[in-house]
C-alpha cells in the first residue's frame, strides 16, 4: 500500500518535473494561466545549476528512482532495508532543496510557478511516507 | 525483562538508521544548495553604472526611474525617443535624476542582455553599450542576444574582450541585474515599461506630450523649470 502510493506520488512528480524540464530545452514557458510566474521563474537564472543543468532535470533523476526503489524492493536481503532508506533520503533532500527554491520564489525572484509549487507539494508528502516506510523496514517489519 | 531489552536494542539500531539516512539528506541539500548559490552567484559584483550624469542633479532633481527589458519593443521606442530627448533636454540642466532599473521579464535573452550591459559598465562603458543594445533590438527570443553576439559587441565598442567575456561567464553582472528585478517586484511593476516620475507609476509607454507635462508638473512642485 505505502509502496503503491509512493510510486502514485512520485509518477505525478516525474510528470511535472519532465513537463518542465520538456519546456526549458525547447524553450518555451510552461503553461501557467494568466500568470507569468512560470516564465519569470524558468527564466531566471536560478532554473539552472552549474550553468546548463536545468534544476527540473534533478526533479526528473529523484522522482525517477522513487518510482523505480519501491519496485526492487521485492528481492531478499540487504536492499528491503536499504531501499526504503535510500527512498527516505531522496525524498528529504528534494524536499529540504524544494524548500530552498521556494524561498528563491517568494523572496527573490518574487514570482511563483505554479508547477514548482507542485512539485514541491508532492515531495512534501512523499518525505513523511518514505519516512514511515524506511522506518517500519528498518526495524524488521515488513514496509507496506 | 529480557525482551524489553530486544526491543530496545532493535529501537536503537532502527533510529541509527532512519536518523543516518536524514543526515545524509540534510548533507546533499547542503551541497544542492552550496552548488546552486556557487554557480549562480558572482563572486565580486561591478560597481553600479546605471546613472546617466552629465552634470550631478541638483539636490531637488525629480527622480525618473525607469524599469525596462532590453527585449520589450516598448522600452526600445522609449528608449529612442523619450529617452534621448530628457538626456538631451532635461538632464543637462540637472533638474531630473534618472535612474534606470533592469526588469528582464521577457526572458532568457533580458537577462543575458542586462547582465552584457553591466559588464560593459564594469569598464566604464554602460550607456555607449547599452545604446548599441537598442541598436540591435530584434524580437523575443529569437537568438539576437545570445553571448556569442553580446561578446562580439562588447569587442566593436572596445572593450577589453577576455575581460568582458569573463564577466559575463561568470555571471559577475548578475547581482546588479537581480537587485533592480527585485526592487521592481518589490514596488509592484509587473510589465516593461514601468516608469516612476517624482513617486507616479506609469505602466507602459505614454505618447512624449504626456510624458513631459507629467514631468514639468513634477518639476514645477519642486520649484524647477527648464
Amino acid at each position: 500500500m505505502g509502496g503503491a502510493a509512493q510510486v502514485f506520488l512520485a509518477a505525478v512528480g516525474l510528470a511535472i518535473s519532465s513537463y518542465l524540464t520538456v519546456s526549458f530545452f525547447l524553450g518555451k514557458a510552461p503553461v501557467c494561466g494568466p500568470s507569468e510566474g512560470c516564465a519569470i521563474v524558468q527564466s531566471s537564472p536560478y532554473a539552472v545549476v552549474l550553468s546548463k543543468v536545468p534544476v527540473a532535470l534533478l526533479g526528473v533523476g529523484m522522482y525517477l528512482l522513487l518510482v523505480l526503489l519501491p519496485l526492487s524492493e521485492r528481492g531478499l536481503g540487504a536492499w528491503r532495508v536499504a531501499a526504503p532508506l535510500v527512498s527516505f533520503t531522496l525524498a528529504l533532500g528534494g524536499l529540504g532543496f524544494s524548500a530552498y527554491l521556494t524561498w528563491l520564489e517568494v523572496f527573490v525572484i518574487r514570482a511563483l510557478c505554479w508547477w514548482c509549487v507542485a512539485s514541491a507539494g508532492v515531495v512534501a508528502l512523499l518525505a513523511p511516507l518514505t519516512f514511515w516506510r524506511a522506518w517500519q523496514r528498518a526495524g524488521g517489519g515488513d514496509a507496506p | 525483562m529480557a525482551p524489553v531489552q530486544r526491543r530496545r536494542g532493535g529501537g536503537g539500531k532502527r533510529a541509527l538508521l532512519v536518523g543516518g539516512a536524514a543526515g545524509v539528506a540534510l548533507v546533499l541539500v547542503a551541497a544542492l544548495v552550496l552548488v546552486a548559490r556557487v554557480t549562480t552567484r558572482p563572486a565580486s559584483p561591478p560597481p553600479h553604472s546605471d546613472l546617466y550624469r552629465p552634470v550631478s542633479p541638483l539636490p531637488n532633481a525629480v527622480p525618473v526611474t525607469v524599469f525596462f527589458d532590453f527585449q520589450c519593443i516598448y522600452c526600445a521606442r522609449f528608449a529612442r525617443e523619450h529617452e534621448q530627448r530628457l538626456r538631451r533636454e532635461y538632464l543637462p540642466k540637472g533638474v531630473v535624476d534618472l535612474r534606470l532599473r533592469h526588469f528582464p521579464i521577457l526572458g532568457a535573452e533580458s537577462w543575458l542582455a542586462a547582465q552584457a550591459a553591466e559588464c560593459a559598465g564594469e569598464q566604464g562603458r554602460f550607456w555607449e553599450y547599452y545604446d548599441l543594445l537598442w541598436r540591435r533590438h530584434g524580437g523575443v527570443n529569437r537568438g539576437v542576444f545570445t553571448a556569442r553576439n553580446l561578446k562580439a559587441w562588447g569587442r566593436e565598442i572596445g572593450l577589453d574582450g577576455p575581460r568582458f567575456d569573463a564577466c559575463l561567464d561568470t555571471g559577475r553582472g548578475l547581482v546588479k541585474v537581480e537587485e533592480d528585478f527585485r526592487e521592481g517586484r518589490r514596488l509592484g511593476v509587473d510589465a516593461t515599461p514601468t516608469l516612476i516620475i517624482d513617486g507616479q507609476m506609469i505602466r507602459g509607454l505614454v505618447p512624449w506630450e504626456d510624458f513631459r507635462r507629467i514631468l514639468d508638473e513634477a518639476l514645477r512642485r519642486r520649484g524647477l523649470s527648464l
